[in-house]
């Protein structure tokens, strides 16, 4: 490990300097530190973020905003306040990492490691999410489908931070989000599925599906969704192996051991966010 | 980077090094040897301290971060600590002992937050705790026991 600086900020306008000469944010510091001690960052400046006030907004109207600093802990405790046909957001929060990850590990955090497994983002996707980025010259608003440019890589220019994510509460729809892992708790996400769908008379009339873990990063699955769309619950069973079909070739590209299980991994976890 | 804080209730000013984490300055510089690294990378738990009463991983945040905290290891000797502590030797929830000190303190981070949490909330609790000796009734147990004797009433 090679820290050079550090610096722990108490407001935003403190942070632009640092993040101008290239200071690596740490938050939660979950993913950080997990970088630092096994070589991956090295001859770093880290700018503590935890404590900056700005970053700790929360607020509901027709809008949901979120402050990127708020960990999953703080987000989970506003439960009350989302309505309920937009929970699967929370429950994939729930399923993070531990009781000690999510006491310390930040929405901002998940998002902006652009990790392929990070839990919370498939669902932000249905949601429309936007993320506000902040810099010393002021604020931008980014699609959350269009952050994620690779593994890891967001489109954050050095200077920038991401200040809060915003969505509105969608008028219809369920949203639902299933997670497959070895186990429940402490377990990196081997896929996710998350989906807001609309069902009328048994029939799907409108679905935004989002996935994790089947590639690079965390993004939208429109072929699927036109796969879906207008189907009855039951029709739906017959296309899981076209849905696989998919994501054949994204999963071919992972070397790891748990590739012949992602795509039983993917039926399952559509059948789960599908029928509820 | 001089920092200010609480540690076991005592205020502490130390100079950190920018590149030690919560638990080498607890270790190497503090002497407080009780909590424990296993894993190195939040999975097992066994280094679980309380900031400002939430269970944390202390190998899972720098030092540097700490400046203003309030940190609780398992040298505390605040009553409600003992008091859990006692209940786990009574309870014989420790055997090799290892995970004990990370299991205490996600004890009383659960504790603090629900005096009477139900079996399967002290599951969800420790879930972020690995214990490879006893198979985690005991120390479930010991939780439960624990709520009563602060005064709690679970059942």
């Amino acid at each position: 490990m090679n820290v050079n600086n550090i610096y722990k900020a108490s407001s935003l306008e403190e942070c632009f300097p640092y993040l101008e000469q290239g200071y690596k944010i740490i938050a939660g510091g979950t993913d950080v530190v997990v970088q630092l001690t096994e070589g991956h960052l090295d001859n770093v400046s880290l700018l503590d973020v935890t404590d900056v006030k700005e970053l700790k907004e929360f607020n509901v109207s027709d809008e949901i905003t979120i402050g990127a600093g708020l960990t999953f802990t703080e987000v989970i405790e506003h439960e009350s306040e989302f309505p309920e046909h937009i929970l699967g957001f929370i429950e994939s929060l729930k399923l993070v990492g531990s009781p000690q990850i999510r006491n310390a590990g930040t929405i901002g955090g998940n998002i902006c490691n652009g990790s392929p497994a990070a839990d919370s983002i498939p669902p932000l996707i249905c949601l429309s999410a936007r993320l506000i980025i902040v810099s010393k010259t002021g604020e931008r608003e980014i699609k959350i489908d269009d952050f994620f440019l690779g593994k890891g890589k967001v489109a954050l220019e050095q200077g920038e931070m991401v200040k809060s994510i915003v969505f509105s509460i969608p008028k219809k729809g369920q949203l639902n989000f299933y997670k497959y892992s070895l186990r429940n708790a402490l377990s990196i996400t081997l896929g996710s599925i998350a989906c807001l769908i609309d069902v009328k008379k048994n029939t799907i009339e409108d679905i935004k599906i989002a996935s994790g873990g089947f590639s690079a990063y965390c993004q939208r699955e429109n072929e699927m969704e036109e796969l879906f769309k207008g189907l009855s619950l039951d029709e739906t069973y017959s296309k899981m192996n076209e849905a696989d079909k998919i994501v054949q070739d994204r999963i071919s590209m992972f070397d790891d051991e748990f590739k012949t299980m992602k795509n039983v991994t993917l039926s399952g976890a559509l059948m789960h966010v599908i029928r509820g | 980077m001089l920092i200010k804080l609480t540690v076991n209730n005592k205020p502490v000013e130390w100079d950190v090094s920018p590149e030690a984490r919560l638990i080498d300055f607890l270790r190497e510089d503090l002497n407080l040897t009780g909590t424990k690294e296993g894993c190195g990378e939040g999975e097992c738990g066994a280094c679980t301290v309380l900031i400002d009463g939430k269970a944390v991983n202390s190998c899972l945040v720098m030092a540097f971060q700490m400046d203003g905290k309030v940190i609780e290891t398992i040298e505390s000797v605040e009553p409600m600590t003992e008091t859990i502590k006692e209940t786990f030797l009574e309870e014989g929830a420790p055997q090799c002992g290892f995970c004990m000190p990370g299991m205490v303190l996600s004890a009383k981070g659960l504790l603090l937050e629900n005096e009477t949490p139900n079996r399967s909330e002290v599951k969800e609790a420790i879930s972020g705790n690995l214990c490879r000796c006893t198979g985690y009734t005991t120390i479930e147990d010991a939780i439960i026991k624990s709520s009563e004797k602060l005064g709690g009433d679970n059942e």
